[in-house]
């Protein structure tokens, strides 16, 4: 009976012992959570800091592909022909408004010369990216954070944090997502974020021949893009969608909306 | 220590039975080596061997993680008329229902772990020691409840075995409050799941608001049109028992189910095709095909007559209460909503693509490996987990058959040591 | 208090414990400094190696190429958007070479005409007529596209010469050393090409096709006798027919 005893009250010391280590991990992590919610709470550096976005001139791009193979060079974005971080579109509208769009290779090789073809009444090019969305899609259903957007307005990807789901691949109105086949990550447009931040202009832009993409900081009154805005009737992609994408576009076409 | 016993017992079940439970479970095992090959592969070379792309990047095996969620939440309709209304006949088979619901989740969570690129990853969705994005994404909303209501029903079927096993009258203020809590669990986790579709504008086919309700409908067609089938087999080849009516009461709830998925569906369908919004391309492609691509009519509309023909069979009381043609019923409603919830719920959300292109896809032969991997896993869990429930309550299989097991076994050392002495 | 209870409460703290003490080690450190993600991870995407470089790092070694295009229409252009990332040129220059491209389609994905190119952003041409026979680069300067080969060359000789017409009607050259032309100067036939040279497009050469043309030199009775000049009854040597219809002008003896 006593050996018993002994045993039970040992064990009762052990309880008691882990449950204070317990009750000081608590009190220890309780400023964890805190620390979240406080960062929840609106503290995101909009107004102070910059808040980057892209503006591209419709009528200035040529559609050379230019800035989709620069960003495949810079970023290591896989070849094969279904992965792309920055692509140009070419929307042909007929007549009777048939809409066709195309983007071979994502326009990584240039567009080839077209037919000839009589039945066309408009063409224009449009080149896409990752519109970092101030209200992202993506970085709503994320389910482990591991998608979000920096202090600068950049929606960038944890790429050692995420697991893979492919939830904001579905999630992101303009296609600008993709699981990449060998880190098994969910891959996007950084905007350079590399670049930008030593204070280079991202890969695409800085390839761009006509000059027709930009970059900038829309906090800043005197920065390229907002002159940009301000001196076009500029568009973003999907509006009705509420994203409030920070793409902006000058003469961008109504098909393409 | 009781509780080991109970483990115990359970193992000696699933050890022992006939040659063809056992070639039942060698088959099961084959087919698991078999699927698990294709899974290997995708394990190695990752998600680019399955057939999905940017266009249609979630498919097959998430139309198959909400087709059992679907089961997952009819099992426990069953629930219903057994503790509400007090129905008898049902009572005694709720815990089949549950079984069912817990198969059917891990099922589902295996599912979600084979469709994410870094599997290994897995634990970083959990709440607390994972960084779970909550309250915003729906995917771990998801995956919460899936995760209370496979422990809710799991506890519950485990305790009712349990208190069986010790011939115990289970505790009633415990297992009435968890199987009631587990009624809205079963419709929390459907709707969770249609909301995890439903959350994403970015995909018009799948942003209508009747999207959680038709889930359900059609869930509570689909589940206990397995255990119709279900019952009869077991009630064929073991000594489960269960009554006609009881079959034919769960019929009968079938149908209302039935005529409210078919009536949803209509709903959908006119507001779609009168209003005719740049979003009809998505119905178009599945009922119509756009150009040349039809790839998924005949999947559509066989939906949807299957669908129509069940209800018919189902409400026609002479129909009804000839086996037969019950069973027909239930399988087609079956293989409708297999499709309804897989490929023509999925698909359409991403074809054509934001592009305006058309990909065509079909499951590579890895996610067919894979499919049938958690499937036959499913199967085998299924099976023990039945076999364990059929001994105990209708075999009388006890505490009692472990003790007598021993004893016998020490009256035949004592009598072995006599004779050799 | 109940034992059952005691135990319970117990197990509970210990299980609350080892989740804790789980979640102080697998939750990453910086997580939620910044908001619902890892504020580590701004300095992970930060740290990209960057593969495009600031070209004054070109203009330093290729002053000449750097010079000549500060003055034609490319100068704002970026000397990587047509050679490539310059990253491993610059650690290495002799072994890593630049991409060079002097494939016509390389010039057609800005220049080849498109309804979707503004003609007043890019000059575009149709690539299947404009001058098929020559890759782009023979005559136009990548550099600065203005300057043409070939006005180059005519403007030091002040002369127009085959060796002028070579540069950039390279395949002809090659047809027409074959055969039995081989000797005879472009001049002979297509006259004087100063004007042509200066602006190719607004002024084109002659191109004879008549019968009489041909008569100057290969016609009986018409032209003076020479030796190794094929002489020909021009009226009766296929009459309804012009003499380029089955004779190709520049390898005469090869047939359509």
């Amino acid at each position: 009976m006593e050996k018993e005893n002994t045993k039970v009250s040992s064990r009762r010391d052990f309880f008691k012992k882990s449950g204070a280590i317990a009750g000081g991990l608590l009190l220890v992590s309780m400023l964890d959570p805190l620390k979240q919610i406080k960062a929840l709470a609106g503290e995101k550096p909009k107004g102070k800091g910059a808040w980057y976005g892209i503006g591209v001139d419709l009528e200035k791009c040529i559609g050379c592909g230019s800035c989709a193979k620069a960003c495949k060079t810079e970023n290591n974005v896989p070849k094969e022909p279904f992965f792309f971080r920055s692509w140009v579109e070419q929307y042909s509208v007929t007549a009777n408004g048939v809409v066709k769009v195309q983007s071979p290779n994502g326009g990584v090789d240039g567009f080839k010369q077209p037919v000839l073809d009589k039945e066309i009444e408009k063409s224009f090019f449009i080149p896409k990216s990752c519109n970092h969305c101030a209200k992202s899609p993506c970085e709503q259903v994320c389910p482990v954070g591991a998608t979000f957007i920096s202090p600068d307005g950049v929606v960038l990807v944890d790429e050692t944090y995420c697991i893979g789901c492919g939830y904001c691949v579905q999630a992101c109105p303009y296609a600008c997502r993709y699981l990449h086949p060998v880190k098994h990550t969910a891959d996007k447009c950084t905007l350079c974020y590399h670049r930008i931040k030593k204070g280079l202009a991202p890969a695409c832009i800085t390839v761009c021949p006509t000059g027709a993409k930009i970059y900038g900081d829309l906090n800043d009154k005197n920065s390229d893009l907002v002159k940009f805005i301000k001196e076009h009737n500029c568009t973003v992609l999907k509006p009705h969608l509420n994203t409030k994408p920070k793409f902006f576009y000058n003469a961008l076409k109504e098909e393409a909306e | 220590m009781n509780f080991l016993r109970f483990i115990l017992g359970c193992f000696k079940i699933i050890f022992s039975g006939s040659r063809v439970y056992f070639a039942w479970l060698f088959f099961l095992l084959m087919m698991i080596i078999w699927g698990g090959s294709g899974y290997l592969n995708q394990l190695e070379n990752g998600l680019i061997v399955t057939n999905m792309r940017d266009s249609v990047s979630w498919a097959f095996y998430i139309g198959n993680f909400t087709f059992l969620v679907g089961v997952a939440a009819a099992a426990v309709m069953l629930v219903i008329p057994a503790y509400i209304y007090d129905w008898k006949p049902i009572k005694e088979i709720v815990i089949f229902g549950e079984i069912l619901a817990v198969c059917a989740v891990i099922m589902c969570i295996s599912f979600i772990v084979v469709d994410i690129g870094n599997p290994q990853k897995f634990w970083h969705m959990l709440p607390g020691i994972g960084t779970m994005n909550w309250p915003a994404s729906i995917l771990t909303w998801d995956f919460f409840v899936l995760s209370t209501y496979f422990l809710v029903n799991l506890t519950v079927a485990t305790y009712l075995l349990y208190c069986y096993f010790y011939k115990k009258h289970y505790n009633k203020s415990i297992v009435i409050p968890l199987v009631l809590f587990s009624i809205p669990m079963a419709v929390g986790i459907h709707t969770v799941t249609a909301f995890l579709y439903n959350a994403l504008p970015a995909r018009p086919f799948w942003n209508s608001a009747l999207l959680a309700p038709r889930f359900l409908a059609s869930a509570f067609c689909s589940g206990p049109a397995i255990l119709i089938i279900l019952f009869q087999i077991l009630r064929k080849t073991t000594k489960f028992e269960i009554k006609d009516e009881a079959i034919f009461k769960i019929a009968e709830l079938m149908v209302y189910a039935m005529f409210i998925n078919l009536f949803f569906t209509i709903a959908e369908l006119f507001k779609e095709f009168y209003s005719h919004t740049e979003h009809l391309l998505y119905w178009k492609y599945l009922y119509f095909g756009i150009g040349k691509n039809t790839e998924l009519v005949v999947y559509a509309w066989s939906s949807i007559i299957m669908s129509i023909i069940a209800f018919v069979i189902f409400l026609v009381p002479k129909t009804r209460y000839n086996f037969f043609t019950l069973n027909l019923g239930a399988i087609l409603i079956y293989s409708s909503v297999y499709i309804e919830k897989g490929i023509t719920l999925i698909i359409p959300g991403f074809t054509p693509d934001t592009l305006g292109q058309i990909y065509v896809f079909v499951p590579s032969s890895t996610e067919i490996h894979t499919a049938v991997m958690i499937f036959s896993l499913g199967f085998l869990l299924f099976t023990f987990i039945v076999k364990i429930a059929i001994e105990i309550i209708f075999e009388g299989y006890s505490i009692d058959s472990l003790k007598i097991k021993k004893t016998k076994q020490y009256i035949d050392e004592k009598e072995l040591t006599s004779i050799n002495n | 208090m109940p034992n059952q209870l005691r135990n319970l409460i117990i197990v509970f703290a210990i299980f609350v414990g080892l989740f804790l003490t789980a979640r102080h080690f697998l939750v990453p450190k910086t997580f939620g400094d910044l908001g619902h993600y890892r504020a580590d991870a701004l300095q992970y995407n930060i740290d990209h190696e960057k593969k495009f470089v600031d070209t004054t790092l070109c203009s330093n070694c290729h002053t000449d190429i750097s010079n000549s295009k500060y003055v034609g229409a490319h100068k704002l252009i970026n000397c990587q958007t047509c050679h490539g990332a310059g990253n491993k040129h610059i650690e290495n220059p002799t072994i890593n070479k630049m991409e060079k491209s002097s494939e016509r389609e390389f010039c057609a994905k800005c220049h080849a005409k498109n309804l979707a190119r503004s003609s007043t952003v890019i000059k575009q041409v149709d690539i299947t007529k404009h001058n098929i026979d020559s890759k782009c680069v023979n005559c136009h300067n990548p550099h600065s596209p203005e300057i043409k080969m070939a006005q180059v060359a005519s403007n030091q000789n002040k002369k127009d010469e085959p060796a002028i017409c070579i540069m950039c009607h390279d395949k002809i050259d090659k047809i027409k050393t074959k055969g039995m032309h081989k000797s005879v100067p472009c001049q002979s036939c297509h006259g004087e090409g100063l004007n042509h040279i200066k602006s190719p497009s607004k002024s084109n050469m002659f191109k004879p096709s008549k019968r009489e043309f041909c008569g100057k030199c290969h016609g009986i009775g018409i032209a003076p006798k020479s030796k190794g000049i094929k002489q020909i009854d021009l009226k009766e040597h296929n009459i309804e027919n012009k003499c380029i219809d089955c004779h190709i002008g520049h390898n005469p003896l090869e047939f359509k």
